[in-house]
């Protein structure tokens, strides 16, 4: 059956499948058995990289308030990130073209994962993921510059002049010593 | 009478924490020269400027030139307690200004635990830090790993070398001279680097389908966080991000090399492997180590938390051994770590409390302390039961046979009952803040064994307080009590002398 609707998200493209209700990251990490087995959706960044491993490509998708506005972009700070692993059919995943993850400079192509939560599974020694069936792309990546903070630099600048003075200036007094053992 | 200290005593501290700031301005170098590659010039401005900072602080320490040249005893232990404030305190500047932290404290706060090897975090959206940022938390788990100190005596033969050796809990010295010993140290430490990296480079390309430059970065990150036993990782799910049991077994190697002495690291490279294996801290920390890992597998076994054996025993032993060495990798989210409970939870608490070895990068009570502790107990009990006049033997081998004199085995039972008040202590301050009896316990726990493992009390929103009182553990835990003391005498002296 999951190989079907793999197949059925190639051939309408890459729509995700509507077929299950939205969950948010939080809820899959606090309580992730109460989603076992279950067909869910999750909207988010995909973000760090995009792990090629033949038939499959391993991704983290983040729903927290950096999947629209990262904070070296002016992001308000809200804790921690809240991400959990996709894994996508390599071809299916490649289909979309995406150019980088969510990082430094990049806020990374906001999807929605429509798969079946698998909740430590013992096929993958234990391990929680989403196993992709479809996903529709919501946002593409998007690149950004952070400013170089001029009064910063001058000022380390300063600094290390200050510090070079004050050793020039001290150069010739005579060394101390001690021991060693 | 306690004697004031006059400022002779103030310009041999200065003198070497100078010395010591230059070393650490030597290495904030590296960050700038990563953000000037990598072209991300914000924080390449501010890397400039704690560069700057410390180069102002060694240059104005340096120049304090005391005319009693000789560092003793007290001084040294000053000197190192002061450092691992310092460094934190100036470390933290590129942090600060990079906008990931709710304030200079909570900076401050992943200063100090990335130097001190601990790895509990307040930055808040890891995932879009910059790479040199990245790299500089976990240059500062290879700096406070190896230790600042040891990076001073290596590059400046000569100073005092001794009582600061000592001072950074070190106390076995590989080879007669001290610098002799931290060039050893930093030599195992570099032939890591390279086969640690290589490994993870090739496990994180061939394993987990990274491009190689990527691979790369992500070796050399987890290896610093690894090999030094510190917890920190490039993403925010920690290993669970690789998703890839050979990455885990790859880092794992590296956090037993990290966890043994460097005493042993010197046996197992002039082939003594069988006089290691009879030393009384590998005995303990194999035994140690067994009992939580059958702990941590029972617990999760009888709690039904993974359905099948190769789950249960590759999260089991992961976690377990993450514990015991002190490194604080997880592979699962901290709320679903919290929720294990019973045997596992203290099977991982346990552990951490434990520690790896001495003079390794681990935190602690340690084996060394752990394995004397219970030749003392044993000892006792012998006395009890055996006749009177039977003489029971007080030798045991670490190294070569040694004698647990009464003065030892008192100095082993006092840091080992801090180690306990300083859990005790931080679980307390948790509780008083509403946290429940596991969940402050755990996490003062890896606050002051300096593992950071995390059950979620730990986060950008937790009372300063609490905050403080982490920091103070991680200090305290990675110093082992002495060189704070020290200060704290210091300080008093200052106040109190004549």
């Amino acid at each position: 059956m999951r190989r079907l609707l793999v197949l059925l998200a190639l051939v309408v493209g890459i729509g995700a499948p509507a077929l299950a209700g939205e969950v948010a990251v939080t809820d899959l990490l606090i309580d992730g058995g109460a989603f076992d087995g279950e067909l869910i959706t999750v909207q988010g960044e995909l973000v760090g990289d995009f792990q090629r491993r033949g038939e499959w490509t391993w991704v983290q998708v983040n729903d927290d308030p950096y999947a629209e506005v990262p904070v070296p972009e002016g992001g308000a700070l809200a804790g921690g990130n809240s991400g959990v692993a996709v894994r996508f059919p390599t071809v299916m995943f490649d289909a979309a073209g995406f150019e980088a993850p969510g990082a430094y400079g990049v806020r990374g192509p906001v999807v929605l994962v429509t798969g079946e939560w698998r909740y430590h599974d013992e096929d993958r020694g234990g391990e929680s993921y989403l196993d992709a069936i479809g996903f529709e792309i919501v946002e593409r990546e998007r690149r950004f510059d952070e400013e170089m903070p001029l009064g910063v630099l001058l000022a380390g600048v300063a600094l290390l002049g200050a510090g070079a003075a004050v050793r020039a200036g001290t150069r010739r007094r005579p060394k101390a010593g001690g021991d060693d053992t | 009478m306690l004697r004031r200290p006059g400022s002779g005593d103030a310009r041999i501290i200065a003198y070497f924490l100078g010395r010591i700031c230059y070393v650490v301005a030597a290495a904030g170098v590296l960050p700038v020269i990563w953000a000037a590659v990598a072209r991300e010039w914000a924080p390449f401005a501010s890397f400039v400027l704690m560069v700057g900072v410390l180069v102002v602080f060694g240059a104005a320490g340096t120049a304090a030139k005391p005319t009693e040249p000789r560092l003793d005893w007290s001084h040294g232990m000053v000197v190192v307690a002061l450092t691992w404030l310092l460094v934190p305190l100036v470390g933290s500047i590129p942090f600060s200004l990079s906008g990931h932290f709710g304030g200079p404290l909570d900076a401050m706060f992943d200063a100090m635990s990335g130097l001190t090897t601990t790895g509990l975090s307040l930055l808040q959206d890891l995932d879009h830090l910059a790479s040199s940022l990245n790299f500089w938390r976990h240059l500062l788990h290879f700096l406070g790993g190896q230790g600042i100190v040891i990076a001073a005596l290596s590059l400046f033969a000569g100073g005092g070398g001794l009582t600061l050796y000592y001072g950074e809990a070190r106390d076995e010295r590989i080879f007669p001279s001290v610098t002799s010993t931290a060039r050893f140290i930093w030599a195992v430490s570099l032939a890591h680097l390279v086969f640690g990296v290589a490994m993870l480079a090739v496990v994180g390309i061939v394993a987990v389908g990274l491009d190689p430059m990527r691979s790369l970065f992500h070796g050399l990150l987890v290896f610093f966080a690894g090999f030094d036993t510190g917890g920190f990782a490039p993403q925010s799910t920690s290993l669970g991000y690789y998703h890839s049991a050979y990455y885990e077994a790859a880092a794992a190697v590296l956090m037993i090399a990290g966890a043994m002495s460097f005493g042993l690291h010197f046996a197992l490279w002039r082939r003594r492997r069988a006089r290691a294996l009879q030393n009384l801290e590998t005995r303990t920390i194999l035994g140690t180590f067994t009992a939580t890992l059958v702990l941590g597998i029972v617990g999760l076994a009888t709690a039904g938390v993974y359905a099948g054996v190769f789950g249960l025993t590759r999260q089991g032993l992961f976690h377990v051994l993450s514990a015991h060495t002190g490194t604080g990798f997880a592979t699962v989210p901290s709320s679903e770590l919290a929720g294990w409970g019973g045997l596992a939870f203290g099977g991982v608490a346990i552990a951490m409390a434990l520690g790896g070895m001495a003079s390794s990068t681990a935190g602690g009570v340690k084996s060394l302390r752990i394995g004397l502790t219970l030749k003392v107990l044993r000892d006792q009990v012998r006395h009890v039961l055996l006749p009177e006049r039977a003489v029971v033997s007080r030798r045991y081998h670490q190294g070569g046979t040694r004698t647990l004199t009464p003065e030892l085995a008192q100095a082993v039972m006092a840091v080992s009952l801090l180690y306990v008040a300083l859990y005790l202590f931080g679980a307390g301050v948790g509780i008083a803040y509403g946290a429940s009896l596991e969940s402050a316990l755990f996490e003062s726990v890896s606050a002051g064994a300096n593992v950071g493992l995390s059950v979620g009390l730990t986060d950008p929103s937790m009372p300063v307080l609490l905050q403080i009182t982490y920091m103070a553990q991680m200090w305290l835990g990675r110093l082992e009590f002495v060189a704070v003391f020290a200060l704290f005498g210091f300080v008093v002296s200052l106040v109190r002398g004549r």
